[in-house]
């Protein structure tokens, strides 16, 4: 059996990290973790080397953006996915921060979109994934 | 009967002759209130745009001290002051009284003559600086309504950014379980399928209204590249196209071939033409013609780019043309459209300096039309 998509999803929103494991795990390919903050996705970041993180971008404490930061300076070629809830990135997310990203989504996704987003970021760090 | 004692006096200030027409200096007999009641005709000679007798006149304000003294403090403190001899006014006049007259027999006409040229320039700037103030008040009529304006849009970006906030995750939480029931569904629950559907174009449209609200009071900065600017209005048109042709929509492109490139952000310029597109569409339920046109005008001090977008579909009530670009006015069904389409548009077009206008007329159609500056051209030579 292949191995399975270890996605991190991290958003202070818990109802929606909890619909997210769900929908995201109706397919058996992912195993979703949840964290509510920037801080307990770093803690758990630290324990599993997942394949994927996705992290709002808006967060009290430690925010999408210091998230990334910890985590690529980590693992450079670890994908790190930002969420907002701002279709025109360019206006809030500071252009630094937008390269540092291997993508942005913005809310609401609808499933079929962010399942995409994911292969493709998952796709192209296909050649750096150990 | 004796001569007053100040007379006397002060004799330069005597009356040297009773009033004269033939006296070869100019003579003016005051009232104390400083009308003229009588001027020889030397007065009326030196000063041809002096009052008619009885009224009075700026000129006179520039008389020397003396009027103004006269007015200011009555005659006879006047008097006592001539009479302690400290104070003569103005040595190239003098007077004489008779009651509560004073005669100005006048040696010296330069001054006068010079404060006559200073009323008659003051009165022109009068004129200018009226003139210039109803400017002024209009600049300020235009520029207040500008502000408040801004001021609105700076209100409803701030709230828009707190909505986005309040409203997206709300609306991502209702979404994501939309899809999982969407996966949990079986097949045999047909009106289950159906509900969700309806459920997820509900939460698509409260996104649109976000997002275009959103766009409308926080435009992003432009990025401006040279760009075909017929390409861009065709690229919008290719979007929405084929889900709203029907057989009974005519698309007519008159783009003509050779246009220069504008310096536009084409993300945005899309936007905004598939928004005056998508408006075409809708106002053409029962069928018409859609047009696109580009062109460049170009006056000797101006070069533009015309883009004009046009139905033949039901048109736009009077009343509302004028408030169309407005934020959430909408001739629409809900559901169609968030009445922020426009108001997005002008924003865009107004962020490349450009103009928009709009003509319609009830049943017959509507004609927008599009300006955009073009770069200015260096010119060769000397």
């Amino acid at each position: 059996m292949e191995p399975k998509v270890k996605i991190l999803f991290v958003d202070d929103e818990r109802d929606l990290c909890q619909l997210m494991k769900l929908t995201l795990e109706q397919n058996p390919r992912y195993e979703v973790t949840t964290a509510f903050s920037g801080e307990e996705g770093w803690q758990k970041a630290q324990a599993t080397r997942f394949d994927l993180v996705i992290t709002d971008f808006r967060m009290p404490g430690m925010d999408g953006a210091a998230l990334l930061r910890a985590l690529k300076a980590q693992r450079p070629h670890g994908p790190v996915v930002l969420c907002s809830v701002y279709h025109d990135d360019s206006a809030t997310i500071p252009p630094d921060i937008r390269r540092e990203a291997d993508g942005i989504i913005s809310k609401p996704l609808d499933h079929d979109a962010l399942e995409k987003t994911i292969q493709d970021v998952l796709d192209r760090a296909g050649g750096q994934l150990g | 009967m004796a001569e007053p004692e100040w007379v006397a006096k002060n004799a330069e200030l005597a009356p040297p002759a009773p009033l004269s027409e033939e006296d070869p200096n100019p003579v003016l007999e005051l009232h104390v209130t400083g009308v003229v009641t009588y001027m020889n005709s030397a007065a009326h000679a030196t000063f041809p745009d002096l009052p008619m007798l009885g009224a009075r006149h700026p000129v006179l304000d520039g008389l020397p001290d003396v009027i103004s003294a006269l007015r200011d403090r009555g005659l006879p403190a006047v008097q006592r002051e001539i009479r302690a001899g400290g104070n003569i006014y103005d040595q190239k006049f003098t007077m004489g009284k008779a009651s509560d007259f004073v005669r100005v027999w006048i040696a010296d006409v330069t001054q006068l003559k010079r404060t006559a040229a200073q009323v008659q320039m003051a009165n022109m700037s009068l004129v200018k600086l009226a003139t210039d103030l109803k400017q002024s008040q209009h600049r300020l009529y235009s520029t207040e309504s500008q502000l408040i304006q801004a001021e609105k849009l700076s209100a409803i970006g701030q709230l828009a950014s707190g909505i986005a906030h309040e409203v997206k995750n709300p609306l991502a939480i209702v979404l994501k379980g939309i899809n999982y029931l969407e996966r949990e569904s079986r097949p045999d629950r047909q009106q289950l399928a159906q509900v969700l559907r309806m459920m997820k174009d509900a939460v698509r449209r409260a996104d649109t209204i976000v997002r275009d609200l959103l766009d409308f009071s926080r435009p992003a900065p432009l990025e401006l590249k040279p760009v075909a600017l017929g390409r861009v209005l065709e690229s919008a048109l290719e979007l929405v196209e084929k889900q709203l042709t029907t057989e009974k929509i005519r698309v007519v492109k008159e783009i003509a071939p050779d246009l220069e490139p504008a310096l536009i952000d084409e993300h945005r310029m899309q936007q905004a033409f598939l928004n005056l597109i998508i408006n075409a569409f809708q106002a053409m339920p029962n069928g018409g013609q859609l047009t696109l046109r580009a062109y460049a005008n170009s006056s000797a001090d101006q070069r533009m780019l015309v883009c004009e977008i046009e139905d033949t579909g039901r048109g736009i009530p009077r009343d509302l043309l004028a408030k169309v670009f407005e934020p959430f006015v909408s001739t629409k069904v809900p559901g169609e459209g968030t009445g922020l389409g426009l108001a997005v548009t002008r924003t865009i077009i107004e962020q490349h300096q450009g103009g928009i206008e709009m003509e319609s007329e009830e049943g017959r159609g509507t004609k927008v039309t599009v300006v955009l500056p073009l770069p200015t051209r260096r010119t060769h030579g000397t």
